[in-house]
């Protein structure tokens, strides 16, 4: 017995392990800090560690080439024994590591935890946030599928379009001027060694920083932070109320932990893995691409906003909610950290939630994107087709045939992307119809010399048609005769009119 | 020693519920995530119903009738055009028309085997036997038979100017841009069959209570066709090779987006 401690005895003389459990698992917390709001950090840790497990077996497999990568994918799917759940853990582990590393990052934020001393914490934190994005973005990308490739495409868009050096950005993001199987290598290395890399060493920087500065305690409204006297409160805390670290404020952590692990098993259990959808091919326009849930927010806000938008939103915005967020352990160094104390605080942080969440579900439902089946499956209503005359019917019929029902919707059932056309003849004239097939405009394509004069004759004769029941189409006023211009034949591209109205 | 007793209890019951829900997902159910054999493509759906509701009834209605373009779910016409007519038309389309091409070979989605099962589905659905009160049954394309564009005006005031005059009810068919949209096929389609969906008449009633012949539907297509736009005749009447002016190109391109 005695030996055994003399060994133990001098191992930790060597090892000098009591110390450094007593400076980390056993280090004194405010034991305020052992509360259900203190969870997430822990959390997101633990989804980090079993996207590390997960990701190693899964890279047994996977094989990052182009022609190998999906059907690596399709064979974890179909025939490796329980392979599919083993991807659907990778998957529903990456969701939850965002999600968890969002709830702590706004729950730091509520806190004021920010704050002096804790500024580096949190600029780390951040860092970590940036490298998680980038492993979700990588790893959507693995899956080599058509979402990756519209992933791919739009983050490419985006670099090509920063001023001076985007080309060589685009090269470097792509290893190349397009996406090839190069990209897929580069992405597969920044997804498997770099990123993880520096996630692991900012993790260490992050932990490091919480031990040594310790944890923030749980904010008192009315309690002012002095960078000339918080230290020595936050000692008088510790001295007072401090409690180990391990095992009296981890219990929560674990607990939530359990809850973590069996959410992610049952969540993969539950709706399995992700794709992979179809290969990618630029060829296929008839595909519904979208993101992972965490960029949903940014292709909703793409599809939406105008043109000139896009360099705002895309760039400058974040470029400015990026130094914001650095920024803002110095911008609000002291002061108030109870968030009772601070109605801007929790009011933005509604609001960007609020931003995100409904850009985000746009981007589930993606009403703007046309139902590509609309056309040949959804029929025109027989109401809007009784006591039509033949050129009208015919109208219809083209209005279906160009494909004008795959962004419009007649009685219900088409795309959403424009106006349902119910009842387009109470806004529009019959010239101002022209107008819009010709020249298009607000997102919707100029048809141009792609209809003839009689194609929009009949399909503007059927749509002066489209007004409520109450007000039934009049023939006598409105006979259904050439009563267009005819030089809209002669029309010229939008382009060239804007030229020969100068 | 009760509150032990009480903690003991609920820990085995839980233990309990554990065990029999893992034994549930291990043993019993398939996994509600497992991914499928993957989705069937389009390629492989081959039920009528589908395929018409998917493809077809966005103008020809649902269930073949009350649609926009030509009634396929009536007796009188699945009795006058040939299969072989049917399979063509659906095949080929009809370039210049809002008919797009469906074949794969045509550059349309759909493989020659869909093409057989719609064909069969139309016949084997909507075909009835039809009564034809002792008239002629006429031929679908009319071949072999010359108008008289003439004497398709005089039928024209006799038989159709009460519906389709100026001022009329139903509206003119004989407007230069409707007759720019249609095929002279339509035309004598429409003559033979009607559009009973939409209240008009057939041929054994049209000309005046009598049925019309032959000879009438086509003197009839030929007033129409003459009051057709030169241009677009062209490019309408016939698969005259070489054909392609602007109407058939644009409508072209247009059966093509229709089919990606
Ligand atoms: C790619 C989708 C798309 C297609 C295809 C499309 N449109 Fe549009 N259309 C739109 C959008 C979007 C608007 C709204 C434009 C705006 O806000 O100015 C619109 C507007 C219109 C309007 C004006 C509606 C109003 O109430 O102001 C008409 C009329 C119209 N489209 C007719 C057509 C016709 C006819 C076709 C087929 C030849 C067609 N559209 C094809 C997207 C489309
Ligand atoms: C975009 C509208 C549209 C769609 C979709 C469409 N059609 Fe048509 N179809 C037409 C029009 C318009 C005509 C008349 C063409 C003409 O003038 O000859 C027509 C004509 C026909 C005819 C010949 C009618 C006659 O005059 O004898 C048949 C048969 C037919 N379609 C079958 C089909 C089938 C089967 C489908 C589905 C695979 C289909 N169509 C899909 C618009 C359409
Ligand atoms: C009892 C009234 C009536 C008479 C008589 C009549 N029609 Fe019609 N016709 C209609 C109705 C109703 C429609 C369908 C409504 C529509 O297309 O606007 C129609 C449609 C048509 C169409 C268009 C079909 C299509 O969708 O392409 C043509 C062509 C046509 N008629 C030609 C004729 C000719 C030729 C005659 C004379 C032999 C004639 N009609 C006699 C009522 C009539």
């Amino acid at each position: 017995m005695k030996t055994l401690r003399n060994m133990a005895v001098w191992l930790d003389e060597r090892l000098h392990l009591t110390a450094l459990w007593a400076s980390s698992a056993g280090h004194e917390v405010p034991a305020t800090s052992g509360s259900w709001w203190y969870v997430f950090g822990s959390a997101t840790l633990l989804c980090f560690i079993i996207q590390v497990i997960t990701g190693a077996c899964l890279a047994f497999v996977y094989i990052p080439s182009t022609s190998e990568a999906y059907t690596s994918l399709q064979y974890l799917n179909h025939v490796q024994f329980w392979g599919w759940y083993l991807r659907a853990i990778h998957y529903w582990g990456s969701n939850c590591m965002v999600a968890f590393m969002t709830c702590h990052m706004i729950q730091v934020f509520l806190f004021g935890a920010y704050k002096y001393p804790r500024e580096l914490t949190w600029i780390s934190g951040l860092f970590l946030l940036l490298c998680t994005l980038g492993m979700a973005f990588t790893g959507q990308v693995m899956r080599w599928d058509q979402d990756a490739y519209w992933g791919l495409s739009i983050g490419a868009s985006i670099m090509g379009r920063i001023p001076l050096i985007g080309g060589q950005l685009v090269h470097l993001l792509l290893a190349g001027p397009i996406i090839a199987g190069e990209t897929l290598s580069r992405f597969f290395t920044l997804h498997v060694f770099i990123i993880p890399g520096l996630i692991i060493a900012i993790i260490v920087m992050h932990l490091r920083l919480v031990l040594a500065k310790g944890i923030n305690e749980y904010p008192r409204p009315g309690y002012q932070v002095h960078r000339a006297t918080y230290d020595a409160d936050y000692a008088d805390i510790i001295r007072k109320e401090g409690v180990p670290f391990v095992p009296k404020a981890v219990d929560k952590d674990l607990i939530f932990s359990a809850f973590v692990i069996v959410l992610i098993l049952v969540l993969a259990l539950v709706f399995g893995p992700k794709g992979p959808k179809g290969i990618p091919d630029p060829a296929l326009v008839d595909t519904n691409p979208r993101p992972d849930f965490y960029f949903l927010s940014i292709f909703a806000a793409l599809a939406l906003l105008p043109d000139w938008m896009e360099m705002l939103v895309m760039f400058i915005a974040p470029a400015i909610g990026l130094l914001y967020l650095l920024a803002l352990p110095f911008i609000s160094n002291t002061g108030e950290k109870s968030a009772r104390r601070r109605p801007v605080a929790v009011l933005s942080v509604i609001l960007i939630v609020l931003v995100i969440v409904t850009l985000a579900w746009y981007g589930e439902t993606s009403p703007w994107s046309p139902d590509m089946v609309a056309w040949s499956g959804a029929a025109v209503p027989v109401k809007f087709l009784k006591g039509r005359t033949p050129l009208q019917m015919h109208g219809a019929t083209l209005l279906q045939n160009k494909q004008c029902r795959n962004c419009h919707s007649l009685g219900g059932e088409g795309g959403e992307r424009g106006p349902s056309l119910d009842a387009v003849a109470t806004r529009l004239t019959a010239d101002q119809m022209v107008r819009q097939i010709i020249q298009g405009g607000g997102n919707m394509p100029a048809y141009g010399k792609k209809v003839t004069p009689p194609e929009v004759d009949a399909m503007v004769s059927f749509m002066t048609t489209l007004r409520p029941e109450s007000t039934p189409p009049s023939r006598d006023s409105a006979p259904p005769m050439n009563k267009l211009p005819r030089d809209f034949a002669v029309v010229l591209p939008p382009a060239e009119q804007a030229d020969a109205k100068k | 020693m009760s509150k032990s007793r009480n903690s003991m209890q609920t820990r085995r019951r839980i233990s309990l519920f554990s065990s029999v829900l893992l034994l549930l997902c291990v043993a019993g159910c398939e996994p509600p995530g497992k991914p499928g054999a993957g989705e069937v493509s389009a390629e492989d759906v081959m039920d009528f119903p589908t395929l018409y509701a998917t493809n077809c009834q966005g103008c020809h209605g649902v269930d073949g009738k009350n649609g926009a373009a030509r009634i396929l779910n009536d007796p009188l016409y699945l009795t006058v055009i040939p299969k072989d007519q049917l399979q063509e038309t659906i095949e080929m389309g009809r370039p210049g028309t809002a008919m797009p091409a469906w074949a794969q070979s045509q550059g349309g989605p759909l493989t020659p085997k869909q093409v057989t099962a719609l064909v069969n589905g139309i016949e084997q659905n909507w075909a009835k036997p039809v009564n034809f009160h002792g008239a002629a049954v006429p031929s679908y394309s009319g071949e072999g038979v010359n108008g008289n564009a003439d004497n398709g005006r005089k039928l024209f005031g006799r038989d159709c100017f009460m519906c389709h005059g100026p001022g009329a009810r139903i509206g003119s068919v004989t407007d230069a841009s409707f007759l720019s949209l249609v095929t002279d096929q339509a035309l004598r389609t429409s003559i033979i069959v009607g559009r009973p969906d939409f209240g008009m008449p057939d041929y054994r009633v049209l000309g005046l209570g009598h049925a019309l012949s032959d000879q009438d539907i086509s003197d009839l297509v030929a007033y129409l066709a003459e009051k057709r736009p030169p241009a677009v005749t062209a490019a309408l009447v016939g698969p005259a090779p070489g054909a392609g002016n602007e109407g058939n190109k644009s409508t072209g391109s247009s059966s093509e987006r229709g089919t990606q």
